[in-house]
C-alpha cells in the first residue's frame, strides 16, 4: 500500500516537472521566434540604408567635382558592411559588434557625405537630393526603432532564460542567452540629417 | 542623474553623521532618509520621463485637436472625410494637434502615440499619423509599417515641405491638413480595401433570424397545446388562436411583441470605428515651419 502511494507521489511529481518543462520549453519557443523576427525586421532596415546608397551616390556624383574621397569611402564601407549577414538563428556577441562596427562606419561616412554636401548649394537645391536625404533620415529612424525593439525582445528573452526556475529548462533544452545591440558613442550621433 | 548621484552622496554622508545619534533615534531618521532618497529617484525619473502620450480618444476619433486651433466646423469636415476613407479603404489618417512636446523628440513622442493608439489596421498597418505641435513649430508625417508602400519618405518629406510648411506659415492650418490629407488619400487609393464592417458594428441580423426562429418554435410549441388542450373550435381555430390565450400558462411572456429589438443604438451613421491596432517602424517625414 505504501509503496503505491510513492509510487502514485512520484508520477504527479513527475508529470508535473513534464508539464513545467513543457511549458517553458515552448515559451522559450515562442520567445526565440520573436527574436529572429525582431532580428529580421532589423537587417531589413539596414538593407534598406544599404539599398539606397548607389541612389544616393548617384545624385551626388552629379554635382561637379564632388570630392571623390568622400564618395569612395562611402561605397567602400557600403561594400563592408553589405558583406556581413548573420543568422538570426544563431546571433553570437562576436558577430553582433563586426556587424555592429560595420554599419557604425558606413553611419560614420554618410555623415561625413552629407556634411560635405552642406558646401555645394545647387546640390543642396535639387529635389532629388532633399528626397534622398529625406529617405536617409528615414531609414536611419527604422534602424534605430528596429533596433530598440530587438533589443527589447532579447532583454525579455534573456530574462526568461536566466530566471529562476526557467533557468534550469533552459540549460536543460540549450536556450542560451542572445546578444543586444549596444550603444556606441559614434551612433549616439548618427549622420545629423538637418533640415 | 549626475545630481542624483551627488544627493545620493549626501544622503550617505548624513546616514554616517547620523550613526552618533542615540540608538532610538537612529533607525527612524535613517529609514526617513531613505525614503527621501526613494523620492528622489522617483523624482529624476519623472523629470527625465519622456512626455506622456494622451489615451485614445473616447469616443475614438480621427482628428484630435486638443489646441482648438481648429473650428469646430474645420474639425468636423476633416473628420468626416478620414472617417469616409477609412470606411472605404481600411487606412487610416490620423490627426494630432497638441501645444508643446514639453521638451520631448518630435520624432520619438509621435512614434509613441502613433503605435500606442494603433491606428491603422493590425493585418496591414496602414495607418498615418500627422501630427503637429503647435508651440514648438514641429510636424511628423508617421506612415505604418503598410502605409510606407504608399507614402514613401520621400513624398511625406514633399507633403511637408510643398503643402504644410507654407500653408501652416500663413497660420492657414485648415487648408494645409485638408490639401495634406486628399494627397494621401490619392497615393493610398486602391492600396487597401475595407472588408465589410465587423460584426459588432452591423446590424446582427444572425442574432435576429435567430430570435425570430425562436419566436415561431415557441409559438409553434403554444399552438400545439393549445390546440390540445382547448379543442374547442370557438375561438377562431388554431391558427389565430394560440397567441393571446396564452398568457395563464407564460410561455409569451418571455417574448413581448415589443416590435423591434431595442438593444442597438443606431451606429449607422458612419461614426469612426476605432483604431485597428496597427504598427509602426519609424518611417515617414518631419520638419519645422
Amino acid at each position: 500500500m505504501r509503496s503505491l502511494t510513492v509510487g502514485i507521489v512520484l508520477v504527479v511529481i513527475a508529470l508535473i516537472l513534464f508539464m513545467a518543462g513543457c511549458n517553458s520549453y515552448n515559451s522559450f519557443v515562442d520567445q526565440e521566434e520573436e527574436v529572429e523576427n525582431a532580428w529580421s525586421k532589423v537587417q531589413s532596415a539596414y538593407q534598406r540604408r544599404a539599398d539606397l546608397i548607389p541612389n544616393l551616390v548617384n545624385t551626388v556624383k552629379g554635382a561637379a567635382q564632388f570630392e571623390q574621397q568622400t564618395l569612395e569611402a562611402v561605397v567602400n564601407a557600403r561594400a563592408r558592411a553589405t558583406s556581413i549577414n548573420i543568422d538570426p538563428a544563431n546571433v553570437t556577441p562576436e558577430k553582433l559588434k563586426e556587424f555592429q562596427q560595420a554599419q557604425s562606419e558606413l553611419s560614420q561616412s554618410l555623415g561625413r557625405l552629407l556634411v560635405v554636401a552642406e558646401n555645394y548649394p545647387q546640390l543642396k537645391a535639387t529635389q532629388a537630393f532633399i528626397e534622398l536625404q529625406a529617405q536617409l533620415e528615414g531609414t536611419e529612424n527604422r534602424i534605430k526603432v528596429e533596433r530598440d525593439r530587438y533589443n527589447d525582445v532579447v532583454t525579455a528573452y534573456n530574462k526568461s532564460v536566466r530566471r529562476f526556475p526557467g533557468s534550469l529548462f533552459a540549460g536543460m533544452f540549450g536556450f542560451s542567452q542572445k546578444a543586444q545591440f549596444e550603444a556606441e558613442q559614434s551612433a549616439q550621433k548618427a549622420p545629423e540629417v538637418k533640415f | 542623474m549626475n545630481y542624483l548621484m551627488k544627493y545620493l552622496t549626501v544622503t550617505e554622508q548624513a546616514i554616517h553623521s547620523y550613526t552618533r545619534v542615540p540608538r532610538r533615534y537612529r533607525l527612524g531618521r535613517v529609514l526617513w532618509l531613505w525614503a527621501w532618497v526613494v523620492l528622489l529617484l522617483f523624482a529624476d525619473t519623472v523629470v527625465s520621463q519622456a512626455k506622456q502620450t494622451p489615451p485614445r480618444p473616447v469616443p475614438p476619433r480621427l482628428v484630435n485637436d486638443y489646441t482648438r486651433l481648429l473650428s469646430p466646423g474645420e474639425m468636423e469636415a476633416l473628420e468626416r472625410k478620414l472617417v469616409a476613407y477609412n470606411d472605404s479603404t481600411s487606412t487610416q489618417i490620423a490627426i494630432v494637434i497638441e501645444n508643446s512636446l514639453e521638451g520631448d523628440d518630435v520624432f520619438d513622442y509621435s512614434l509613441r502615440l502613433a503605435q500606442s493608439w494603433g491606428i491603422g489596421q493590425d493585418e496591414s498597418d496602414n495607418g498615418v499619423l500627422i501630427y503637429v505641435a503647435l508651440q514648438d513649430r514641429k510636424l511628423y508625417i508617421h506612415t505604418g509599417y503598410g502605409a510606407e508602400r504608399f507614402l514613401p519618405d520621400a513624398m511625406a518629406k514633399r507633403i511637408i515641405e510643398n503643402i504644410l510648411k507654407p500653408t501652416f506659415r500663413e497660420g492657414q492650418y485648415y487648408q494645409g491638413l485638408d490639401q495634406a490629407t486628399s494627397v494621401i488619400m490619392q497615393l493610398g487609393a486602391g492600396e487597401f480595401t475595407a472588408e465589410p464592417r465587423p460584426e459588432d458594428e452591423s446590424f446582427p441580423w444572425i442574432t435576429l433570424l435567430l430570435l425570430i426562429a425562436l419566436i415561431i418554435f415557441f409559438s409553434y410549441l403554444g399552438r400545439m397545446g393549445r390546440y390540445h388542450r382547448h379543442d374547442d373550435d370557438d375561438d377562431g381555430g388554431y391558427w389565430r388562436g394560440g397567441r393571446y390565450d396564452m398568457g395563464p400558462r407564460g410561455g409569451w411572456v418571455m417574448f413581448p411583441p415589443s416590435g423591434g429589438g431595442g438593444g442597438w443604438s443606431g451606429g449607422g451613421g458612419g461614426g469612426f470605428g476605432g483604431f485597428g491596432g496597427g504598427s509602426f517602424g519609424g518611417g515617414g517625414a518631419g520638419g519645422s515651419w
